[in-house]
């Protein structure tokens, strides 16, 4: 139990009520009670935050082993976690110029094929960590990194920066902040992404520095605009080399005395770090973050002065902040639990793990684009939008969609063609790609800006284009504009039907063998499981008489359960994607 | 106040009665008669299409220098002479196949900005998207996209769902907003939750209607958090349902009263047709036409994407003159870029810089605004632009929408006055 706790309670009890009010006492855990209730309740959403959610069978085990063993499991260095292997596969600006022209146009596709082939592969891989890996937390963490040092892909352009920014967030998710913030200014892909490789002694470009105040480590207010360039300045000759390494070029960097938040010398991008990392702004800002994320609510002013001077005193060692916080009685306030929307991946993977089911992972990767997180593409430097932000009529109903093309109650055939659809005639159609794109005509004034700006995707429409003024490739214009006015689960079902994939799903074994039989008893069960939180007793009321209805028209009696009867597992199924459909369904 | 807390309170009004589990249907018919009505209400105003050029359209083959030199010069099989253009002005013809446009010219319903940029234009499609999403140099670093920072200043308590709509695939980073997310769909059919009947009954009243069953039992601490969350989300289903009905209705009811193309573009116009008869109040729809990035053997892919844009876009705009709610709506089109002037060994162009930006409808002064960048003087091998986009921009959000430009695009640009 966290010191702080013993103290609120010798406070408590010394202390005359008016004093209560004062910042050290945190008003909504003083009238939780110090004491960390550990129950399954507790248990699921630790999972939920720190990991991505309980396997039925886990929660029993955990109340039983206690906080210390779960939290020694969340935290324990694993053997297994090596890091993926890929290829580096970059573009040599120079090499690809003495090519002819349809050998550099092969050699484009190609690259272009090969590049998101390995970014999907690697996605791929996170995915299935995050499914059923044995490093939760880490992988909770990294995706928290990514949002947080954000890089996309659409500008850093080829995956291999992207997947090694990946690696280096594995690597520190639960180590130091202060040396994953050095080691961020030497990441190709953020150099490339905030644009650092073109910032030059001459010539500043304060893209990183700015960001790297505001968004990586003090927030807005706490450092001026001379100190935005100041820090453009050290950061300057932070670059990367052909083959997309780190590299420090001397000659571009600005060797000069520089005043960083009033403290002078001959800067550095690490003598930055050092003074980001003294200022008090800082710790509060990622203290700030993190249990924003982590509660899904932003601490108040006492708590996040507490927790960040922890975080201070513990030189920003990750692992000790979060131990604390996970045992602190306030991370499991009502006020949090069960009370925020989970993000698409959190939606689509704790399902999947809820239900016991592993897809393909492009099921996720794709599932989680269409709902609005694409991994690897954050909407803009802030990354994500957490919380509330996730819903929308439009993704509501679609991540219920995903569920049904989960489970398998809803297949293509069960789509309805309404008459808006069969308006269209395809062959007429052009793809309405065009959102990626080639630099071809982007003139590369140096091999600085060849690198930050050519990349290997070539624009589509160039190669579809045949010879001699011909429309573009018809067959492919014909299949893309197919594609591209059908309904998101109409594209997932088709993907999980190349992927030859079918539900391996006994509800109903699943359920005899709990003896669970009556409706009532179906429905808590189902709920237990395959929810994130303790569904209300409305919800359970409304789903006991859907099923009581639904089984009187099969013509079966309460309790008349048998494993391996088809109609009633299609009616649990169906169930099954009702309960994930609905709005308890997105909280966690 | 979120988009969602301020949702819930709204769509409050039109829920009534309590509902059986076994059989109950959240909306009575009367109900529905006061949300049709109080939709109606707010449906009173201008709407804007946005049709985006994804790709980087070729200015130089849409509007026509067809007596100019310098352009002959530089396109070999690009070029279009007298015979081959709609002449609209003096060394200005609309490419060939855009007789259904040249006919809303004749009518004087077409504003053309010529030579429209901004300062430092950036040839990358994505970065260059950013920028016209944005209205900000800075892209998406600078915050939300252009229309939901409209949303917000303009219709900052109209919250129902469909203010902003996008219809397609990728919804583009313009409507991208944390308070006024759009309504993205690619299809109105998909615009649904999909199960069996006996599913979707117990769905579409999991919403408000459960809410109402949850406030006859006791309220529990322990659960404080959850219940307010639930109650939010509760509100976005009950919009859901209803939103996906409106739209699916609107789209499945519609006549049109032109003949759109059998095409994407086509049947995506038609929708947007549909939705904007249906009286949704929706403000700001946004769709796309791909293609244009022609780099190689440009003259046939970019003719058949003009025979696209005119057949499709054409067909629309005769159906909006009809009504008046077309009337009230105007069309914006656009690409991140024009191309080169001199044409690459490929019989195509490569990524430029200025072009022109066109605004059609009923209430447009037609003409042609801004000045065509020279042909002679160009910017390393460019056109250079001679107007900015966001004054295009700002004279929608300030003579279309009625509120000063700045509170979108946080500075003044020049006035440009493109309605009668």
């Amino acid at each position: 139990m966290s010191i702080r706790v013993r103290e609120l309670l010798t406070l408590a009890l010394l202390a005359p009520a008016a004093q209560a009010q004062e910042d050290v006492l945190d008003a909504t855990v003083f009238e939780q009670g110090p004491v960390l209730e550990w129950d399954a309740r507790a248990v699921e959403h630790l999972l939920n935050r720190a990991g991505f959610g309980a396997r039925p069978a886990e929660i029993e085990r955990w109340v039983e082993a206690g906080p210390e063993a779960l939290l020694a499991d969340l935290f324990a260095v694993r053997e297994d976690g090596e890091p993926f292997y890929v290829d580096p596969l970059v573009y040599h600006g120079k090499q690809m110029r003495s090519m002819g022209r349809e050998a550099l146009q092969r050699e484009k596709v190609r690259l272009r094929r090969e590049n998101r082939r390995q970014q999907q592969t690697f996605l791929g891989h996170w995915v299935e960590r995050m499914l059923d890996g044995s490093d939760p937390l880490r992988e909770r963490m990294v995706l928290f990194w990514h949002g947080f040092f954000t890089s996309a892909a659409t500008k850093v352009r080829l995956s291999y920066p992207m997947t090694r920014q990946n690696e280096l967030f594995r690597e520190h998710a639960l180590g130091n902040y202060g040396e994953l913030l050095g080691a961020i200014l030497r990441d190709p892909a953020m150099l490339i992404y905030l644009d650092n490789v073109t910032n030059r002694r001459d010539h500043p470009n304060e893209n990183l520095a700015r960001e790297l105040m505001e968004l990586f480590s003090l927030g807005e207010g706490n450092y001026t605009e001379r100190d935005v360039q100041e820090v453009a300045r050290a950061l300057t000759g932070y670059t990367i080399d052909r083959g997309r390494e780190f590299r420090f070029d001397p000659s571009i960097h600005d060797f000069g005395p520089k005043v960083v938040l009033g403290v002078e010398g001959r800067h550095d991008a690490d003598a930055v770090v050092e003074i980001l990392l003294a200022q008090p702004a800082c710790a509060r800002w990622v203290t700030q973050r993190l249990i924003t994320y982590l509660e899904g609510k932003a601490p108040d002013d006492g708590r996040l002065e507490d927790y960040a001077a922890f975080l201070r005193d513990n030189d920003y060692e990750l692992a000790p902040f979060l131990e604390r916080l996970f045992l602190d009685p306030a991370f499991y306030r009502e006020e949090l639990i069960g009370a925020r929307v989970q993000s698409p991946i959190d939606y689509l993977v704790g399902s999947c793990r809820r239900l016991g089911l592993r897809p393909h992972p492009g099921f996720v990767l794709t599932g989680a684009t269409y709902l609005g997180q694409q991994l690897f593409e954050p909407p803009n430097v802030k990354g994500w939008e957490e919380g509330e932000a996730w819903i929308t009529t439009a993704t509501l109903m679609n991540r219920g969609n995903l569920m049904g093309a989960l489970l398998g109650v809803v297949s293509i055939e069960d789509l309805d063609e309404d008459a808006v659809l069969t308006l269209e005639d395809p062959a007429l159609a052009m793809a309405p790609e065009g959102e990626e794109g080639g630099e071809e005509g982007e003139v590369a004034t140096t091999e600085l800006e060849m690198l930050a700006g050519e990349g290997v995707m070539t624009d589509e429409g160039a190669v579809m284009t045949g010879s001699e003024g011909e429309a573009p490739n018809a067959e492919l214009a014909r299949e893309r504009a197919a594609r591209s006015r059908v309904s998101v689960v109409r594209k997932i079902l088709k993907l999980m039907d190349s992927t030859g994939y079918r539900p391996r799903l006994n509800l109903t074994a699943r359920l005899t063998r709990r003896h669970v039989a009556t409706d009532r008893e179906i429905v808590d069960r189902l709920c237990d499981e395959l929810l994130a939180i303790e569904a209300p007793l409305e919800t359970r009321r409304m789903l006991t008489a859907f099923l009581h209805k639904e089984r009187e028209l099969l013509g079966r009696d309460q309790g008349e359960l048998q494993a391996g009867n088809p109609e009633f597992e299609h009616l649990l199924r169906r169930l099954a994607h009702l309960i994930l459909s609905l709005p308890e369904a997105q909280l966690g | 106040m979120s988009a969602m807390e301020s949702t819930t309170l709204h769509r409050r009004g039109f829920l009534t009665g309590g509902i059986s589990f076994l059989g109950g249907l959240a909306l009575t018919p009367s109900a529905a008669r006061a949300a049709r009505r109080a939709l109606d209400s707010q449906d009173d105003g201008r709407r804007l299409v946005l049709l985006q050029l994804s790709g980087g359209n070729d200015g130089l083959s849409t509007v026509v220098p067809f007596e100019d030199d310098a352009y002959a010069r530089a396109r070999e099989t690009t070029r279009m002479g007298a015979k081959d253009v709609l002449r609209i002005a003096e060394n200005r013809g609309l490419h060939g196949a855009l007789g259904r446009l040249k006919a809303e010219w004749d009518e004087g319903r077409v504003a053309i900005v010529e030579g429209v940029g901004y300062e430092r234009m950036i040839r990358s499609h994505f970065r260059a998207l950013e920028v016209w999403h944005t209205g900000q140099r800075a892209g998406r670093n600078s915050g939300e996209g252009w229309v939901g920072r409209l949303a917000q200043s303009a219709w900052k308590d109209q919250d129902h769902p469909e203010l902003v709509v996008h219809l397609g695939r990728n919804a583009p980073y313009s409507v991208y907003s944390t308070t006024h997310p759009a309504v993205a769909l690619e299809s109105p059919t998909g615009y649904q939750w999909f199960g069996s009947e006996p599913e979707a009954e117990v769905y579409r009243m999991a919403g408000g209607a459960l809410q109402e069953e949850a406030r006859g039992r006791p309220p529990a601490a322990r659960h404080a958090g959850r219940d307010s969350a639930l109650a939010k989300l509760r509100g976005v289903l009950d919009d859901a349902r209803d939103s996906s009905l409106r739209i699916r209705r609107a789209a499945a009811s519609y006549r049109p009263l032109a003949e759109y193309p059998r095409n994407l573009l086509g049947a995506t116009l038609r929708d947007v047709a549909a939705l904007t008869h249906a009286g949704m109040g929706t403000r700001v729809y946004s769709v796309a036409l791909g293609g244009f990035d022609t780099h190689a053997a440009q003259r046939g892919s970019h003719d058949s994407l003009m025979r696209i844009l005119d057949g499709a876009l054409g067909a629309f705009l005769e159906d909006l003159s009809y009504s008046a709610e077309g009337r009230e709506t105007v069309v914006l089109v656009f690409s991140e870029f024009g191309r080169r002037v001199q044409e690459n060994a490929s019989r195509g162009t490569d990524h430029g810089k200025a072009g022109p930006m066109f605004l059609f409808g009923s209430k447009v002064a037609g003409g042609l605004y801004g000045a065509h960048p020279s042909l002679e003087e160009l910017e390393s091998g460019d056109l250079g632009h001679t107007t900015d986009f966001r004054s295009v921009y700002g004279a929608l959000i300030e003579d279309w929408f009625g509120i000063p430009h700045e509170r979108v695009l946080g500075v003044r640009y020049p006035r440009l006055e493109l309605f009668g």
